[in-house]
């Protein structure tokens, strides 16, 4: 019995119960799909690898990210000081997206907005204030970050 | 407050001589007819053109008009001559009789497009006498604000005084020109998709389509809301004022190290409690006594000092050395306090600086949701991967969240979270009050200790000097105190003082504000008066008789409404869209606009007595009903009202169906620029 032990210290009946806990908001699946969705559109060619991917996802989740690789980004400061994580909900927000066909991954390498991308992207960029944060990042960002710098940054050790 | 349009002229000079057309107009009924692929419009275009109003059509700024206008005109022979100057011009009447004629220039070397001259009189219908010319401007921010901008000339022109709005982005403007003549002059594309019109949203304006319409119809509702919004504003200022000189006690309480005890930073209401505020001294003990209170006790001790003979450095040696050893021990016992209540202080800080990162990351994460939040009800209209709790691969149930699904929580939904959140913002917001309310306290006890440390210092080192001075002059240890109590006494007086007059004004603002929040919530909440849902009732049964002579079939023109909020017509409480087929849609967007013109005969309006319909056939509605709309529109004319009709519908027909109509009848055979020779043949 599991709950044996219970029975014994307790002299009622005794039951548990899950209650749905709160999570962070950018670990909502249409958050996280919308975002995916929003780096392609402002990546050139409306594709982007894996890595820039995780890249800009990391970057522009939270103010202080944005704030720190719009500095790198900016040359204000060094490549070796960004710390990038790569982000579990990353893959799972692709996979999911993925799996309604709003992307493609060609080649297990590069991410592509499909046309039911496209238009579900028209309907998120028709509300202005939809992730407005996180868009005037990356309409500023999405285009400096070139493959060769996110590799770059990627590679990049930290300086002691 | 109405204009008749009296005359318009496009004038187009080239190489080989003036090309252009003169359309007169007259109050009724006017037929603007040409050819299709003649430039009808073109007139019309020129007209709004000449008013400064394109962007009422498209955002753009560049020149509305076709290449007849900018680049080349053709003559009989299909020879092309390019253009070298061309204006429009039109002629306007208002409802007290003063005529104006202006000029825009849509190709002149010398003379910039966003120049409007206008001439004081009607010289297009008598052009041999002279008329004061003066230059505006439009396009330009200002336009309809400042006296050298032609909207605003305009607008005083037409009589209007045009409100003030608010726009999305939180500033006000006026309710432009371009706002209004949709609802005015129906343009032959994109006018004829929306009723009441297809509003310009380039502006930023909130509700454009409801403000103009509030604004057309003089609906008392429209006041209302201003003196809502006004009172808001001076609500919000009074609160500003309270806040600002609350702070100014803040400080000058500071100076005698003293906090307001009674005084909250939102106004209050009651004299009595105002006047019952009282500043205090915060100790370490959080015995904090009231500042009147110290300030007696220090009187007390300066008046017991007084009354004695200053005695000599010899006599008041023994009593100096024994306040010398408990001052040197209270000096040691102070500096230890304060090196704690600092550390208290700095723990606060780091507490206050905690708190204020935990509130931006929830902000953070509160936008989030509600962006989540949103997404999922767009998320019919997207793709329900956004909405559904089945996995698009494997139809398993999944928890909406990227977690990892075996480990994923029972997630809370979002409107659960959001409020959540929100729960937890109030409660940090409240912490930080707290923090910030203790930080402002240890501070002051801080000041307070070592302002006390200070003066038993200076104390301590007037006693060493006295122990090596002559036996036989008087202690200065006594007056020094004496001088030291003074000048503290001094400073909580003034304070004190202050702090009273300080109070006074407080009770000023307050009973301003008093004032204020009771005629808030003495205003009605009703958005409509009675004459405002009158006025609208009767232009529904405008619309609806309207609609039943047109041969609205749909439904029962009985059925129709028009809504009190939106004032678009409406069935049953919903709008009337894809429903109606495009020839009711026709008949219906007839009926609405000559149903304002005609209430502007019977109640007072903003409306400016004219209806313009570019192509009013839209070759949808049947003949039937057009003969009606040209019987309706005649009877503008007994009301001294303009209604301009351009069409290219057959010209045998037309002249049918205009047969028994009294009209005035503009009919352009060929092209509507022309060579202009025969004038000098004249």
């Amino acid at each position: 019995m599991r709950y044996a032990i219970l029975d014994e210290i307790l002299d009622g009946p005794f039951r548990i119960t899950a209650r749905p806990e709160p999570i962070s908001g950018d670990l909502r699946r249409g958050w996280g799909i919308t975002l995916l969705l929003l780096i392609l559109h402002y990546s050139y060619g409306r594709r982007a690898s894996l890595q820039k991917l995780h890249f800009l996802a990391f970057a522009a989740r939270t103010e202080h990210n944005r704030a720190l690789v719009q500095a790198v980004l900016d040359g204000l400061s060094r490549e070796e000081e960004l710390l990038v994580r790569i982000e579990p909900w990353v893959n799972r927000a692709l996979a999911f997206a993925d799996a309604a066909g709003l992307l493609h991954l060609v080649k297990g390498k590069t991410v592509r907005t499909s046309a039911k991308g496209v238009l579900a992207l028209a309907t998120i960029m028709g509300d202005e204030e939809l992730l407005a944060e996180e868009r005037l990042f990356l309409s500023r960002c999405a285009k400096l970050a070139t493959e060769d710098v996110v590799t770059r940054i990627l590679k990049a050790k930290p300086t002691a | 407050m109405t204009l008749l349009i009296r005359h318009i002229r496009l004038h187009v000079e080239t190489a080989v001589g003036p090309f252009g057309v003169d359309v007169p107009l007259t109050t009724g009924l006017n037929i603007l007819w040409a050819d299709n692929t003649k430039g009808k419009s073109t007139a019309l275009q020129g007209m709004l053109y000449a008013l400064g109003l394109e962007r009422m059509l498209s955002a753009k700024r560049e020149i509305p008009l076709p290449h007849v206008m900018t680049s080349y005109v053709e003559d009989d022979q299909d020879r092309q001559h390019p253009v070298l100057e061309s204006s429009a011009w039109v002629e306007l009447e208002n409802s007290h009789g003063e005529i104006i004629t202006v000029r825009r220039y849509a190709v002149n070397r010398e003379v910039s497009n966003r120049l409007i001259s206008v001439f004081e009189g009607p010289a297009l219908s008598r052009p041999t006498a002279a008329y004061r010319q003066q230059d505006y401007f439009v396009l330009d921010s200002g336009a309809a604000q400042r006296e050298s901008g032609f909207h605003f000339m305009l607008a005083q022109f037409i009589g209007w005084r045009l409100p003030t709005i608010s726009r999305y982005d939180g500033g006000e403007s006026l309710l432009y020109l371009e706002t209004l003549f949709p609802l005015f002059f129906v343009e032959q594309k994109s006018g004829w998709s929306a009723i009441p019109a297809a509003f310009p949203t380039q502006f930023q304006i909130r509700e454009v389509g409801q403000r103009a319409l509030e604004f057309v119809l003089a609906l008392e509702t429209h006041d209302r809301e201003r003196l809502r919004q006004q009172l808001d504003l001076e609500i919000a200022n009074s609160k500003i004022e309270w806040a600002t000189k609350r702070n100014q006690l803040v400080s000058i309480a500071a100076l005698a190290n003293a906090r307001i005890q009674g005084i909250t930073a939102s106004p209050m209401l009651s004299d009595e409690e105002i006047s019952q505020a009282s500043l205090v001294i915060p100790t370490e003990d959080n015995q904090s006594p009231f500042l009147t209170d110290v300030a007696s006790g220090l009187r007390a001790r300066i008046a017991e000092l007084n009354k004695h003979v200053t005695p000599t450095v010899a006599a008041a040696a023994p009593a100096s050395e024994e306040e010398m050893s408990r001052l040197t021990q209270q000096v040691a016992d102070s500096s230890a306090r304060r090196t704690e209540i600092f550390k208290r202080l700095q723990t606060e800080k780091a507490q206050a600086g905690s708190i204020r990162l935990r509130l931006q990351a929830l902000g953070e994460d509160l936008q989030k949701n509600q962006d989540a939040q949103k997404l999922q009800k767009l998320g019919s209209s997207l793709t329900e991967v956004f909405t559904t709790d089945r996995c698009p691969t494997c139809a398993q149930h999944i928890e909406d969240s990227l977690l990892e699904q075996q480990d994923s929580p029972m997630v809370m939904s979002l409107e659960d979270n959001i409020s959540y959140i929100k729960a937890q913002i109030d409660l940090f917001k409240r912490l930080q009050e707290q923090t910030e309310a203790n930080i402002e306290k240890i501070s002051l006890v801080l000041t307070e200790a070592t302002r006390a440390a200070n003066a038993d210092s200076a104390r301590l080192r007037a006693l060493k000097a006295e122990s090596t001075a002559p036996a036989n002059i008087p202690s200065v240890t006594l007056i020094e105190e004496r001088v030291r109590h003074q000048t503290r006494l001094e400073t909580l007086d003034e304070v004190q003082q202050r702090f009273e007059e300080g109070k006074i004004d407080l009770a000023d603002i307050s009973s301003h504000y008093l004032y204020l929040i009771t005629a808030k919530s003495s205003q009605t909440k009703e958005r409509l008066s009675e004459s405002d849902k009158a006025k609208l009732k009767r232009l529904a049964d405008l619309f609806r008789n309207q609609a039943k002579d047109y041969n609205f079939t749909t439904f029962s023109p009985e059925e129709l409404e028009i809504s009190e909020e939106s004032y678009r017509p409406q069935k049953e409480g919903f709008d009337i869209g894809f429903e109606i087929s495009a020839s009711d849609g026709i008949r219906l967007k007839w009926a609405y606009q000559l149903a304002m013109l005609e209430l502007a005969r019977t109640e007072r309006t903003n409306h400016i007595g004219f209806v313009v319909f570019d192509e009013p056939r839209q070759q949808e509605a049947s003949k039937v009903s057009f003969q009606s709309l040209l019987n309706r529109a005649a009877t503008a004319k007994a009301a001294n009202q303009q209604v301009i009709f351009a069409t290219s519908e057959d010209f045998q027909q037309l002249t049918g169906f205009l047969s028994g109509v009294e009209h005035n009848l503009v009919a352009i055979q060929g092209r509507l620029i022309k060579p202009l020779n025969w004038r000098r043949l004249k």
